[in-house]
């Protein structure tokens, strides 16, 4: 008589428990239902049900972590559960364990392959845990269902995008930002995609669709820059120095300038950079070629002095500064820097060449043969203009030696 | 009521129903347009399109506020109307439909389906108070 009665009312208990959470649920009391739930627990630790509804009073209460424990006792016990599936992955999305989420999620589309919500939870899930090619097919699933989807299109070009599918990928970035204008941002980040694919001409096309952006403007003008478009360049660098003064921006402006044959714009450019920071290697050298174009060779050769010594290993530096010296007919300082790119094995056929030069200049007429010699051996019909110039001055070397 | 009237009716046009003058026969017809609306949220809800879901739902709140406006400036005392108690078994009716798809629902889109619910039980509880009040 006794174990049955106290049965009944542990049932009673058990069944108010419940109620009584499934009430503070729909009033939004989520403290309150989690504690009703959990009692209802205590009284009836093999219903399914009451797990669910103490995962969703979590999830509704915005404690993924908490929900998900209880999901995944549900589903323990009722493993086709679809709701438990699809809430268990979203909850594990939201807490960024999306290799975890993918499973209960195939479960749900399993359940229901033809609603939009678990396919696209699913590509997400797929997404995230770096299943590519799956998570095209769930997203294509979505899409399948609900063709207007931006999310499900964006989705699917992010997952087109990971496989380095980028034409495929860029009607889906287009169509995702046409359908949801918040998403027209992503297509920079297939543009972005364009560049490091070495695809300059797809990503200037996607730059130039955003002219208020500054970003965008910058990118578009480093890229004209790089494909020769110099005077396209500019008014995009121009754009992009005017919204966002960086140092590179501003250095990429003066490179523009000068490689469209306006060195006097490009040097106030400079010297403000210069000013801010006199020992900046690459502005320096920048300067120094600007300066080296004005055929200002002596002060060209002040700025590659002061590069050689920030950076007393480039060969880059070495280079230009035996270069404007030997323009400037400072013969022995030539000689010195050629010297040097020769200890760092840095000497090409033009140096060799130069050092020739230099040596002929100084009348050394021996080591200037020797000179030319090598420099037409390294050449080997690289530089024709020359060697036809190295062929006759060593010619004439020779005579004069021979005398 | 006319052959257009009907036209727009048979498509479940909220304007159209406004424009009905008899106020008994435009809260059945509002009823009818919120039922429809219930089949479309829950349609557009599984094909993931969550604008006109809402879109729906909205419609849904909208009808059955038509719906018992209608019933009020009907005069007709509520508890001598049978279109009052057709009307509280039908929101009731759509009560039962929005907790059964909330239940089907993930929890992140269950907001506008309890919002719904919230809106037509409070309907449904003014309608049982007119029927039960002795005001005429």
């Amino acid at each position: 008589m006794w174990p049955s009665s106290l049965a009944i009312l542990f049932l009673a208990f058990q069944s108010n428990y419940y109620e009584l959470g499934i009430k503070a649920l729909d009033q939004k009391r989520y403290e309150e239902a989690v504690q009703q739930f959990t009692n209802a627990i205590a009284a009836e630790p093999k219903d399914y049900t009451l797990f669910f509804n103490l995962g969703l009073a979590y999830s509704l209460w915005g404690k993924d972590a908490d929900a998900v424990p209880e999901y995944k006792k549900a589903l323990e016990m009722k493993p086709d559960l679809y709701q438990a599936n699809l809430n268990l992955g979203i909850s594990l999305l939201r807490l960024k364990n999306s290799a975890e989420a993918a499973p209960y999620l195939a479960s749900a589309v399993a359940e229901k392959p033809q609603e939009y919500r678990p396919n696209y939870y699913l590509g997400a899930a797929l997404l995230g845990a770096g299943d590519f090619a799956k998570s095209e097919q769930a997203y294509a699933a979505a899409l399948a269902i609900n063709p207007k989807s931006p999310d499900a299109e964006l989705g699917l070009a992010h997952a087109l995008a990971k496989q380095n599918r980028l034409a495929a990928a860029a009607p889906h970035f287009q169509k995702a930002a046409d359908l949801n204008p918040s998403y027209r941002e992503d297509l920079l980040e297939l543009a972005a995609l364009h560049e490091i694919a070495k695809q300059p001409s797809e990503a200037i096309a996607i730059y130039q669709q955003f002219p208020d952006n500054p970003g965008a403007q910058e990118r578009l003008g480093a890229l004209l820059l790089v494909a020769g478009r110099a005077a396209e360049a500019i008014p995009h660098l121009e754009t992009a120095v005017a919204k966002s003064p960086t140092v590179a921006n501003r250095a990429a402006l003066a490179t523009g300038y000068l490689k469209n044959n306006q060195p006097g714009q490009a040097l106030p450019v400079v010297e403000q950079l210069l000013a801010a920071d006199p020992n900046d290697f690459e502005i320096r050298m920048l300067r120094g070629r600007i300066i080296r174009d004005q055929r200002k060779f002596p002060e060209a050769a002040q700025d590659f002095e002061r590069a050689v010594s920030m950076q007393p290993d480039s060969p880059e530096a070495w280079s230009e500064l035996a270069g404007v010296l030997v323009m400037a007919e400072n013969y022995p300082a030539a000689l010195s820097a050629l010297d040097k790119l020769a200890a760092l094995h840095a000497e090409k056929p033009g140096h060799v060449y130069l050092r020739a030069i230099v040596l002929d200049r100084i009348n050394d007429r021996k080591a200037a043969l020797e000179s030319y010699e090598k420099f037409l051996a390294m050449s080997n019909g690289q530089n024709p203009d020359e060697e036809f110039k190295a062929r006759q001055r060593a010619r004439i070397l020779q005579r004069e030696i021979k005398r | 009521m006319t052959f257009w009237l009907a036209l727009l009716l048979a498509f479940g046009d909220i304007a159209a129903v406004k424009s009905e003058p008899d106020l008994e026969k435009r809260s059945e017809l509002a009823l009818a347009n919120a039922e429809r609306d219930m089949d479309q949220a829950r349609q557009a809800y599984q094909g993931g399109d969550e604008k006109t879901a809402q879109a729906a739902l909205n419609e849904l709140m909208e009808s059955v506020d038509l719906s018992y406006d209608a019933l009020q400036n009907a005069h007709t005392p509520p508890r001598k109307s049978k279109y009052y108690k057709r009307a509280e078994l039908r929101v009731r009716a759509l009560i039962r439909r929005l907790n059964s798809f909330r239940d089907e629902v993930s929890f992140d889109a269950r907001p506008p389906i309890e919002a719904a619910i919230k809106k037509l039980s409070d309907v449904h509880d003014q309608l049982i108070s007119d029927i039960m009040s002795r005001k005429k």
